[in-house]
């Protein structure tokens, strides 16, 4: 605990991280208005003491958007990330143990996926499939798990060498088994900073996607969307884009500190 | 063959390939051991101990290869290219433990969990079940009380009580053979002596086969049976504990005798080196650093020279002519 306090970036991060988490959970009960609450009498207010991050070209409230927008993107960041380093491990894994051909060709895999212009892949595929919140989780942590697989195989080369894995096999342990309960969880650590940092990568493209319109379709609200509507008003009403553009600002800089306190911490 | 033996091995020949050169680790290698037999293998680093014991069930490193030999296991012949029935025997039939425990179990389990794990992945019981029976071999460790010591990660505990826990994983499954690779290199002198009495206890009760890999011959004098003593991947002087120990045949036995430390007695070593297992010289491959060298060592290998019962050496001084 002591150790928490002292690590500055991992203990603001993960209050900061905590504050989001809760808003997104308890979003029925901090809103104050529908998010998808039309009202013709307040459009394009200023913030103020009912409104108080302002209302949009609709009349709706800004702050209930912004707060059920939190789950669209901290569930997208999570699931994506999951995703991702569900593939990038076993693939990883299975790379840094086998060696030899399995390796070289899930190597080659990587280096394939690695050439794709990543957006342009993601906004290509959302084109042709319908741009829902199930597509974009799943087609992110399809494109993302590159990373995380070369970082396993790196630490199962490593570790696949220590002697504790020679004795596991010494008393009879299956490959299966000392891949899955001997050498993944010894590689655990630095995959976990990476998914942590890869969560904030996700959420942006999630934000950049709805903002692009390929993303979370209105009237569903998300970060990115609600930045998309904003800029037809940018010049009107400032705090349509600030309040959203701020909130992505500060949960990646958050996810950041952790991650980055987690691999402090972890040395 | 004779049924008697828990573990025969005939004529077993490992080698090592390398780009340009090949290694000849284990060469000829014949040795037999009987149910509850303590055997002793001594020799130098590098003279093929643990290949020899490692190419039992197959686990020499890829770019090693047993070229030839036969390996009879509890009256039945190994295959050492079917994994799948080495896998049966691995852990549960035969079992290993070795020089450096702290770094032989895994760093992120406690040492409970990985003794819990041998019984879950050998004897497919329940995970309440595995964990009494582990709890149950920590005891027969001496590592007591058990629930204290269940809950320890292998970084706090000591290097013997690492290897206690090692020799509890390792006989969880009960196996018939317990091959221990310089399990007490790495301890201070008391501890070594209780880990060897505890083994020699391990042998009484559970009726437990030993083979101990060592290269400190002092310590043995009251643990084995049999010892056997390797020079350049072969064998060169076997026999019953005792007698290699008071009459030594061979001149290398003689001479790792003489090196023991004594009071009162300048240091011995055996001059030269261990020779390059890959550019071995002819005939006996001991001669460059034999005292008594006769011509004929140079020419040619000796063969096995019966002494007395189980007693046989590899050496043309024994020749009666």
């Amino acid at each position: 605990m002591k150790e928490l306090l002292n690590n500055k970036p991992l203990f603001i991060g993960i209050l900061l991280v905590a504050f989001m988490f809760l808003v997104a959970v308890f979003a029925p009960l901090i809103s104050v208005y529908e998010y998808d609450h039309i009202n013709s009498e307040s459009i394009l207010q200023p913030p103020s003491v009912k409104h108080i991050l302002g209302t949009d070209q609709l009349g709706r409230d800004l702050f209930s958007r912004m707060v059920y927008g939190a789950r669209i993107s901290l569930s997208v960041g999570i699931i994506a990330v999951g995703i991702s380093v569900l593939i990038g491990v076993i693939l990883g894994a299975i790379a840094g143990f086998y060696g030899g051909i399995i390796d070289k060709i899930i190597i080659i895999l990587i280096d394939i996926m690695l050439c794709f212009p990543v957006l342009f892949l993601i906004l290509s595929i959302v084109a042709i499939l319908e741009p829902n919140i199930y597509n974009i989780m799943i087609i992110i942590g399809l494109t993302s798990w590159m990373g995380q697989a070369r970082l396993v195989r790196a630490e199962i080369l490593s570790l696949k060498e220590r002697e504790f894995i020679l004795v596991e096999k010494v008393l009879g342990a299956s490959n299966f088994r000392i891949i899955f309960s001997h050498l993944i969880p010894n590689a655990m650590g630095p995959v976990l900073v990476s998914a942590i940092l890869g969560i904030a990568g996700a959420i942006l493209v999630e934000s950049s996607l709805s903002f692009l319109g390929l993303g979370i379709q209105p009237p569903t609200p998300s970060w990115g969307n609600i930045l998309a509507d904003a800029k037809s008003s940018l010049g009107i009403a400032w705090w349509l884009s600030v309040f959203p553009g701020l909130t992505i600002f500060i949960t990646i800089i958050s996810y950041n500190l952790v991650g980055e306190g987690l691999k402090k911490y972890l040395k | 063959m004779k049924s008697s033996h828990l573990l025969e091995i005939d004529k077993l020949n490992t080698k090592i390939f390398h780009r340009d050169y090949t290694v000849n680790a284990v060469c000829d290698l014949s040795l037999e051991l009987k149910t509850k037999e303590i055997l002793a293998i001594i020799g130098e680093s590098g003279c093929g101990k643990t290949m020899s014991m490692l190419s039992i069930t197959n686990l020499i490193p890829k770019n090693a290869k047993v070229v030839s030999g036969g390996i009879m296991f509890n009256s039945k012949e190994l295959d050492i290219n079917n994994e799948k029935e080495l896998l049966g025997i691995r852990g549960s039939q035969v079992s290993y433990i070795f020089q450096d425990a702290t770094a032989s179990l895994n760093p992120i389990f406690t040492v409970g969990e990985q003794i819990q794990e041998m019984f879950m992945a050998h004897q497919c019981v329940s995970k309440n079940r595995a964990k009494d029976d582990a709890a149950e071999v920590l005891e027969l460790v001496n590592l007591k009380p058990a629930q204290k010591y269940y809950n320890y990660y292998p970084h706090q505990l000591s290097g013997g009580m690492n290897q206690r826990a090692m020799i509890a994983m390792a006989i969880a499954s009960k196996p018939k053979l317990l091959i221990a690779d310089e399990p007490t290199s790495s301890l201070d002198r008391i501890t070594e002596i209780t880990i060897l009495k505890l083994l020699k206890r391990l042998n009484a009760e559970l009726g437990l086969s030993i083979i101990l890999i060592t290269h400190n011959i002092s310590l043995i004098e009251n643990f084995a049976d049999t010892i056997a003593i390797m020079y350049a991947g072969r064998i060169i002087e076997k026999g019953p504990s005792g007698e290699i120990l008071n009459s030594p045949k061979h001149p290398y036995t003689e001479a790792l005798l003489d090196c023991l430390p004594k009071k009162g007695k300048e240091l011995n070593a055996i001059k030269g080196s261990v020779p390059n297992l890959s550019n071995l010289p002819s005939g006996c491959k001991f001669h460059p650093r034999c005292p008594y060298v006769m011509e004929k060592c140079l020419k040619q290998e000796p063969d096995f020279i019966k002494i007395s019962q189980g007693h046989s050496v590899r050496c043309y001084l024994q020749q009666k002519t």
